[in-house]
């Protein structure tokens, strides 16, 4: 036979029905369950909270002036500064100053009592641009704490605040101060560029030395009058050779007639002379009057000139061009030994002209590798200066964060002391355990009216049986069997009455530490 | 002549009706005997199980207008439904009609105790007749004028066996031929097959489903097993009495109220 469903309650009746039959499974376990619920929640320790509100003062000097270096954003610098406050050794301090949470003190390590203590403390930024008290200000945030007296949630807050005010200090300085540190290390970093920087240049400069781009001018003048000297001593040169070609021809003839060829000195100190005049006149063409050379050239024929008019006696016949072949000869040597100086001369300025023309051609590359160097010196240079004045800024920050003139805590409301407990919230938790209750009182009662496959009345005859009911006779009870049925029912209310006295009496002896340890 | 049934709203006596009988037995028995009028001071239940056996015995004797409907068997799914309970109320209900001569038989074999009603001693039963003893007109007692009573002893044999036999076939057609109705308790229908056996021998047959008790499965299975002789269902120990069918132009009475001491 196939399983037939339960008839499912139809009508006002039949719920009238099961709750009658029900009840006491709705009513006790819901009984109960509120009952210790609410004894528990009742003996919950009770928590105070107390609250104090900091305001953040803006810096005393105008940010025209100083800058500020530390972090501007309220909910950053109150994160930072709660981790610092909310670590460890802070909440010890705390905790062992006025002695909180004593019941647990043995029982949890020293890293699960603060993070105990830290779940009763609450750090909430309350800036509020529109509220005028904050309106020049950084913003506000309020500091609570729960504590189990009023006047414990009050001291506790009120060292909070005072950590506040002074952790923030603490952590002003030493972030501006970081910032200088750090400006400092970037200074030294710029520096030691601008110092390879420049040795690059010099180096630069050293290896072109001559060709550099402002000795150009002068390389293309130097160049000018080089030529111009060449073409002098070529010239020299080539009326050297016009002179020793005519002297040539002149001792030719001297020896083809001797007594031409007087022409030699008519003295020796003549011929002195005119050695020197020719080569003074040389040397004149080739260096300047002031040369030592030339003055003393010139001084010796001076002497050489006062001798000869002295003495002018000493007169050999002089040749056809009035020169001797000694003369003559003598000039051809001087000629000669002229002839191989110019050589050495020409090479010289040759050379010369060779090594401007060089660095002339190598002038405009000189010039671009130059200014590369030059630009990176710039840049340089630029950014140690602008690191010379932000370690400036940074110093007058630190400065005034030293002074604590910096951002500022104010507390703005002291601690409040709390008139009645803020937790837990017995009335709404009551509520809850009631709730609770009766709907595990209520689905504890459906569970049993269906597990329960009976016929009861005359709708489940005709839904089950298909069949009609022809009578229903009543439950007819004895008079003594009423009285058992009256003392069943007694016993039932007394012992469910002990139940609920039962677990209220365990609610109160143990609830509140078994849920201090539930973490509550 | 029961000025605190007439106040209640209760039927008043039919004149077909003779004056109660009148049983000499302990108070606790007398407690069960609901078919006789309800003595002063009695509780709601009690009246309302006395009027609730009235509409039965109307019923049956209507439906025993239409055709011959003279053997009625009182059965139920489980045990301690209150077939036998019923089954005694019914017969002296019924016997209380002038014209009606009732029979009632104990037929559970296994654990018989229709006489423990009438606070009867047995020393020849049902089982006794079907084993071969005597005429079982000896073993009839008569409870009164027109209510006559055949108990049971606890069977030594296999029960079923026993009314299996054409002892018990004859049994039921001569009872049926000596009185108006005859009225027979039985064994549940659940574990044991004796009540199917029965049923073959009856016109009609009642199940008792008792509130509360009666798993559904079990009852359905039953009312399937009686179903062209099922008459109809007696929902016993009710905590309440639906008035829908059977609306006599009144209201139940509330049954938490006592009806006074
Ligand atoms: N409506 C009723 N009011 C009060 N008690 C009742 C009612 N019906 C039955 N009882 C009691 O329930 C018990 C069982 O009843 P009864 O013996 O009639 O059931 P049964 O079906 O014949 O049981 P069994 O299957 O054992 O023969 C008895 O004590 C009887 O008095
Ligand atoms: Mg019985």
């Amino acid at each position: 036979m196939n399983a037939i469903r339960h008839r499912p309650p139809s009508g006002l009746a039949d719920y009238r029905d099961i709750v009658r039959r029900r009840w006491p499974w709705v009513v006790l376990p819901a009984l109960l369950i509120a009952g210790g619920g609410i004894m528990a929640i009742r003996h919950l320790p009770k928590l105070y909270q107390s609250e104090t509100m900091i305001l953040v003062e803006a810096q005393k000097v105008p940010t025209s002036f100083v800058q500020s270096t530390v972090n501007e954003n309220t909910d950053e610098l109150l994160q930072e500064i709660s981790e610092e406050i909310l670590s460890r050794t802070h909440l010890l301090a705390i905790i062992h100053k006025y002695g909180l949470y004593p019941k647990l003190n043995g029982v949890l390590t020293e890293r699960q009592l603060a993070a105990r203590m830290r779940q009763d403390i609450t750090v909430k930024n309350i800036t509020d641009p529109t509220d005028p008290s904050q309106a020049h200000n950084g913003g506000a945030f309020q500091i609570a704490y729960q504590g189990t007296t009023p006047r414990q949630a009050q001291e506790v807050t009120q060292d909070l605040a005072g950590l506040f005010i002074t952790e923030n200090l603490a952590v002003r300085q030493q972030q501006a101060q970081g910032t200088v540190q750090f400006i400092n290390s970037e200074l030294q970093r710029a520096k030691r560029r601008l110092q390879r920087e420049s040795a690059q240049q010099e180096a630069l400069e050293k290896q072109y030395m001559g060709a550099l781009p402002e000795q150009e001018a002068s390389n293309l003048q130097q160049l000018g009058s080089e030529q111009t000297a060449l073409e002098a001593a070529e010239q020299q040169a080539a009326r050297d050779q016009q002179q020793k070609t005519y002297l040539q021809s002149l001792l030719a003839a001297l020896q083809n007639a001797p007594a031409l060829a007087t022409a030699a000195p008519t003295s020796p100190l003549d011929a002195q002379l005119q050695a020197d005049k020719v080569k003074l006149a040389m040397d004149e063409q080739v260096d300047t009057p002031a040369n030592p050379d030339v003055q003393r050239l010139k001084r010796e024929i001076g002497a050489l000139s006062k001798a000869l008019a002295a003495d002018p006696a000493p007169k050999t016949a002089p040749g056809p061009a009035g020169m001797s072949e000694q003369q003559i000869r003598g000039e051809l040597a001087t000629l000669d030994q002229d002839a191989r100086w110019q050589q050495r001369q020409q090479r010289r300025i040759s050379a010369n002209i060779a090594q401007l023309r060089a660095r002339v051609a190598m002038a405009p590359a000189v010039q671009e590798r130059l200014a590369a160097v030059q630009r990176n010196y710039k840049i340089a240079t630029d950014n140690y200066e602008s690191l010379l004045k932000k370690r400036d800024a940074a110093q007058m920050a630190a400065a005034m964060e030293a002074q604590a003139d910096g951002e500022e805590f104010r507390v703005v409301d002291p601690p409040s002391l709390p008139q009645r407990p803020d937790k837990p919230a017995v009335a709404k938790l009551s509520l809850l355990a009631v709730v609770f209750g009766l709907l595990v009182g209520v689905g504890l009662g459906l569970a049993r009216e269906y597990a329960d496959p009976v016929v009861r009345n005359e709708r489940d005859v005709e839904y089950y049986l298909g069949t009609t009911v022809l009578a229903q006779v009543p439950l007819v009870l004895a008079a003594p069997e009423r009285r058992r049925q009256l003392h069943r029912q007694m016993l039932v209310g007394a012992l469910a009455l002990a139940l609920v006295a039962g677990a209220a009496m365990v609610a109160y002896l143990h609830g509140a530490t078994w849920l201090a340890r539930m973490g509550w | 002549m029961k000025p605190e049934i007439n106040s209640l709203g209760l039927i008043p006596a039919k004149d077909d009706e003779a004056p109660a009988p009148e049983f000499h037995l302990a108070p606790r028995q007398q407690d069960k005997l609901l078919a006789l009028p309800a003595a002063p001071g009695a509780t709601v239940p009690r009246l309302t199980a006395w009027e609730q056996l009235r509409v039965l015995r109307t019923r049956i004797v209507e439906a025993a207008r239409d055709r011959d409907l003279r053997r009625i068997l009182v059965t139920s799914s489980v045990v301690g439904e209150g077939k036998t309970l019923l089954a005694a109320n019914l017969a002296l209900s019924l016997s209380q009609l002038e014209d009606k001569r009732v029979l009632l038989v104990d037929a559970d074999l296994r654990r018989p105790s229709l006489h423990h009603v009438f606070g009867r001693t047995v020393e020849l039963g049902l089982g006794d007749l079907l084993a071969g003893g005597p005429r079982w007109s000896q073993a009839v007692i008569p409870l009164h004028p027109r209510l006559d009573f055949l108990p049971c002893r606890p069977a030594a044999e296999q029960s079923v066996e026993l009314l299996n036999r054409r002892r018990m076939k004859d049994l039921m057609e001569e009872a049926a031929a000596a009185y108006d109705l005859v009225v027979v308790d039985s064994a549940p229908l659940s574990p044991i097959a004796d009540t199917q056996v029965l049923v073959r021998l009856v016109d009609a047959a009642l199940l008792v489903v008792r509130s509360g008790v009666a798993p559904y499965p079990l009852a359905r299975q039953s009312a399937a097993l009686l179903e062209p002789k099922l008459l109809g269902v007696v929902l016993n120990g009710v905590e309440r009495v639906t008035r829908r069918d059977y609306a006599y132009g009144y209201y139940a009475p509330h049954f938490q109220e006592e009806a006074g001491r």
